[in-house]
């Protein structure tokens, strides 16, 4: 009798209870690890890991009770698990009597509790525990996965832990570690157990008479010694830990509602920051994932382009949190946005020309505020203006849009003047056209860039630009004289009889400008004087008597006759008999002689005097020089005073003698 | 012949006539014996009569000539300037000619000058000295013309004072004065004058007659009327002055050289002070002359307080100082 065994379990039950157990302990482990991740931070495994091994273990083990009930409808050795159950499952008063009556077995020693049957209430209450959670953690469970962020599943698998650990460790306990039923242990390997321990615990199902009372349940020293071994290894623990920290941690988790046991992770900045958003249900729901309301509410921009089919977004498919997932941290990136995959085409800005092969970042990096903190920023990004990403080195001049010179093509595309042509009021005709930008446009000293230069304030008139080489003495219409065709030649309008009050007769007409308006080294236009002795002044004064250092008589013409008696106006060079012809005029027939024989005597003087300097260049042509003047003082005095001139004469040649 | 000849010229009685004719001949003879007088009339390449050898015996004509323009008008500064040092030659034919007397025109001498216009320049004639008058002395020691017509004809002068005898010759009037009649003055004197020895005895027996002055003045100091006439016609706040030339020639005339005439009016008012009121030039050149024997208005503003208009008419010269004054009268204000 005394080795007599008993079958308690089948195949079937062992089977089923280990495949449960693996799976159910693996499931434990880590769904502890999680936790412990997620409250203390303690990193044992990554949490990634953790998660595939808890969802790929939580669907095994579903799959796994399935076909467990499955197979035990078809296979004739599980069909006991469904009397197993059936025998779990009913409950008698006796069976809470027995519940309730065995803790008080451990203080006190006369409490007899029912006979139990193959299960007592125990274990009865455990599989009714178990496989509650089981179905909870199951449905939590698919729940998470199907459903992500439905907040009840989350709480309803966090809920089930709770005793799904305290079951799992009392279960243990019992089983293993506590003397009176530990005994039952090899049943769930061997499927018997002895009969002595049937007769104790289940008198009921081996339909023993002899009921005796047995002792406690729960051995004191069994437990106490599991308590202090699970203190020791938990102060251990604690202290490697610190328990400091684990305490903040534990505030933390009381203050949060125990969220932070759940949380996936920390928002991110901008959800973390917003005042709306204080608790989960702001964005979650109990049984369903987050609506993309909820997301819209806020995101009004994302919204209305939604509704207008426009933009990037408003020409998705599916849910907001298919693309976009929060609790990435507070440094996550919630728009979970590859650049390199994502069509520009797509949004309501098109690419085109240069701006294809730019980086992102050149136009979607924008400054936040003043501390210099870029970030990304794709939506809402204005992009009507260029200015809205260019910097205008125009600085604000042209008010108009600036695809009336530049096009994604690049900027230079067109030659300046085309440039010109499109865009200013100041067309560039003549030799404008052939003008350097910058010769107008001066760029300023502290600037680089031509762009940079001055071009809408820019005066039209010629002296914005040109320096008025007439210092200001002609008039200041330039256009009535010049135009964009040149200065010289043809292109000057100038007519000196039209804009001059000095109207230029045959005489003067052919003369260099620089005859007269030619002083010194000075450019001279206004005041000019208008009468002949005016300008001819050393003409004046050789009729007048006065060569300097020769002096003559006044000419007997000087204050009688006028300049333009012998000179008219409208005669360019006069012929030598004309000159006779003015002599004769006045005076009488002889005198035409008398002018042709003082042109013979001079002209004998002069080329006497030609002889002279011709030699005296070889020998002193500083003195020739001076000569040189003289001869040509002697020349114009002729017969301006014809006295003075035969001495002037006279002192050029005697001067070699 | 001769001596009826002679009879005739002298018109003196026959027996005064042989006492003359006979002493004249002695000395002639006596004169004759002794020097020749040759020299007055030849002309070659390097002789010429000259003045001074004529001045020996026509004492008071040479000094008037000497004083005269003729005798500078070679020599003379302006002359030599306007010519370039005599280098125009068309000149020199009226300022150093040979005898004028011919037909031909006036031809340029080769010796002698600086004489200019010299006696025998008009005087010398075919080996002749010729003139207006007959001689009047006992003697004549050179071969002697008589063409009163010649010279007393403007003509003579008008060869070399060619516009200003054609200017002459345009006015018509009656009793037409001579250039002559002007500028050579008439006096009564013997032709010939003494320079002692025995030209005293010569010029004794020589009769006065009424002959030209040779002093040939571009003013005439004597003149039969006046200058010019003049008329004021006072129109209250303006005279106008008609000014008219009572000369043969324009007022100025000339063809060469520097010369004109200013007008000039003065004012004199109740206070006694006097100024110029305007002043003019009459030039020939500048067509500013007045025509002979017509006349110019000139209108002049005049102050209302002037009490007597003085009128000056001045001719100017080459020289500073070459001024003569004209004309200075009183133009009563009407």
């Amino acid at each position: 009798m005394k080795d007599e065994k008993i079958l308690r379990f089948s195949a079937g039950e062992i089977v089923l209870h280990w495949a449960n157990a693996i799976l159910y302990l693996t499931l434990a482990c880590t769904g502890t690890l999680i936790l412990l991740l997620k409250i203390f931070e303690i990193e044992i495994v990554s949490y990634d890991v953790l998660s595939l091994i808890h969802r790929f273990s939580g669907i095994s083990l579903i799959i796994t009770l399935i076909l467990t009930f499955i197979l035990s409808i078809f296979v004739k050795s599980f069909r006991r698990l469904w009397n197993s159950l059936v025998q779990c499952l009913t409950w008698k008063i006796s069976d809470i009597v027995w519940l309730i009556k065995v803790p008080l077995t451990m203080v006190c020693r006369q409490v007899i509790v029912p006979p139990a049957e193959r299960f007592n209430a125990g274990q009865k209450l455990h599989l009714l525990v178990v496989f509650t959670i089981l179905i909870g953690f199951s449905i939590s469970g698919l729940g998470i996965m199907l459903l992500p962020g439905a907040l009840a599943a989350w709480m309803i698998h966090l809920a089930c832990f709770i005793p799904a650990a305290g079951f799992l460790l009392l279960h243990m306990f019992l089983s293993m570690v506590n003397p009176s039923t530990r005994k039952s242990l090899p049943a769930i390997f061997t499927g018997y157990v002895s009969a002595e321990y049937a007769r104790l615990h289940h008198p009921l199902w081996i339909k023993s008479d002899e009921i005796k009372p047995h002792g406690s349940y729960v051995s004191w020293p069994a437990l106490a010694l599991t308590t202090a071994v699970a203190s020791v290894l938990l102060a251990s623990t604690l202290y490697y830990y610190g328990p400091q920290r684990a305490r903040q941690k534990i505030q933390k988790l009381i203050s949060q509602r125990g969220t932070t046991a759940i949380l996936p992770g920390p928002l991110v900045a901008s959800h973390a920051n917003d005042p709306q958003i204080r608790h989960c249900t702001a964005c979650h729901n109990y049984f369903s994932s987050p609506a993309c309301e909820t997301c819209l509410s806020c995101h009004k921009i994302i919204e209305q382009r939604m509704e207008d089919r426009s933009g990037f977004h408003g020409k998705l498919p599916g849910q907001c949190r298919s693309c976009h997932q929060d609790h990435t941290g507070t440094d996550g990136d919630i728009r979970n946005f590859d650049t390199s995959k994502f069509d520009h085409n797509l949004a309501n800005y098109k690419l085109q020309g240069r701006h294809i092969g730019l980086s992102c970042q050149e136009c979607h990096l924008v400054k936040v505020d003043e501390n210099i903190k870029t970030q990304t920023k794709y939506i809402g990004l204005n992009f009507e203006k260029c200015t809205d990403c260019h910097y205008d080195p125009h600085d604000g001049q042209f008010k108009k849009s600036c695809d009336k010179c530049h096009n994604e093509h690049g900027w230079k595309n067109q030659p300046p003047s085309e440039y010109h042509a499109m865009d200013s009021s100041y067309p560039l005709l003549g030799q404008h056209a052939k003008v350097k930008c910058e010769q107008c446009h001066r760029i300023p000293a502290n600037k680089t860039k031509l762009a940079e230069a001055n071009f809408v304030s820019l005066q039209k008139n010629c002296k914005q630009c040109h320096k008025d080489p007439h210092d200001g003495q002609v008039s200041t219409e330039c256009q009535k004289c010049h135009t964009e065709e040149g200065w010289k030649g043809k292109a000057l309008l100038f007519s000196h009889d039209k804009h001059s009050e000095f109207a230029l007769d045959n005489i003067h007409a052919k003369s260099e400008c620089s005859h007269c308006h030619q002083i010194g080294s000075k450019t001279v236009y206004r005041p000019l004087p208008k009468t002949c002795e005016g300008c001819h002044k050393h003409i004046e004064e050789l009729i007048l008597g006065n060569a300097g250092y020769v002096t003559a008589k006044p000419d007997p013409h000087s204050g009688r006759v006028s300049c333009v008696q012998c000179h008219p106006t409208d005669k360019q060079k006069q012929k030598p008999s004309e000159y006779a012809d003015k002599c004769k005029s006045c005076h009488n027939d002889d005198y035409e002689r008398l002018y042709q024989n003082w042109t013979k005597a001079f002209d004998l003087r002069k080329s006497q005097a030609d002889e002279l300097l011709s030699k005296l260049r070889k020998t002193d042509p500083v003195k020739a020089d001076q000569m040189a003047e003289l001869i040509t003082q002697a020349e114009h005095a002729e017969f301006h005073n014809i006295q003075l001139t035969r001495q002037l004469w006279h002192n050029i040649l005697s001067q070699e003698r | 012949m001769p001596s009826k000849r002679l009879c005739k010229i002298f018109d003196i009685s026959i027996v005064k006539s042989y006492l003359y004719m006979f002493t004249t001949v002695g000395i002639v003879i006596l004169i004759t014996s002794c020097a020749s007088f040759e020299h007055l009339t030849m002309i070659t390449e390097d002789t010429f009569p000259q003045a001074i050898e004529c001045g020996k015996c026509h004492v008071e004509i040479y000094k008037e000539w000497l004083q005269s323009d003729h005798a500078i008008a070679y020599k003379n500064p302006h002359f030599r300037e306007a010519t370039d040092d005599y280098s125009f030659e068309e000149c020199l034919s009226c300022h150093a000619p040979l005898p004028t007397v011919s037909n031909t025109a006036p031809v340029t001498r080769s010796v002698n000058r600086d004489e200019g216009v010299t006696c025998v320049s008009c005087h010398l004639k075919e080996g002749k000295l010729s003139g207006p008058i007959e001689p009047r002395g006992s003697v004549s020691p050179h071969p002697v013309d008589v063409n009163p017509d010649f010279y007393r004809d403007s003509d003579i002068c008008g060869r070399c004072h060619k516009r200003e005898f054609n200017e002459w010759k345009s006015v018509n009037t009656v009793d037409k004065k001579t250039c002559q009649q002007c500028h050579m003055p008439s006096v009564t004197r013997k032709v010939t004058q003494s320079t002692g020895g025995i030209s005293e005895f010569i010029v004794a027996l020589e009769h006065e007659v009424q002959q030209k002055r040779h002093s040939f003045p571009t003013v005439p100091s004597q003149l039969d009327g006046d200058i010019i006439s003049i008329d004021a016609i006072n129109n209250g706040s303006s005279v106008t002055l008609t000014i008219r030339n009572n000369l043969l020639h324009s007022l100025p005339t000339g063809d060469f050289g520097f010369r004109f005439v200013v007008m000039e009016v003065d004012s004199l008012d109740s206070k006694g002070n006097t100024r110029v009121l305007a002043k003019k030039e009459l030039v020939k050149e500048l067509k500013t002359a007045i025509a002979p024997m017509a006349a110019t208005e000139w209108q002049l503003s005049v102050p209302l307080d002037t009490i007597e208009i003085r009128f000056k008419l001045r001719r100017f010269g080459p020289e500073q100082d070459d001024i003569v004054n004209l004309v200075d009268i009183e133009v009563p204000l009407q």
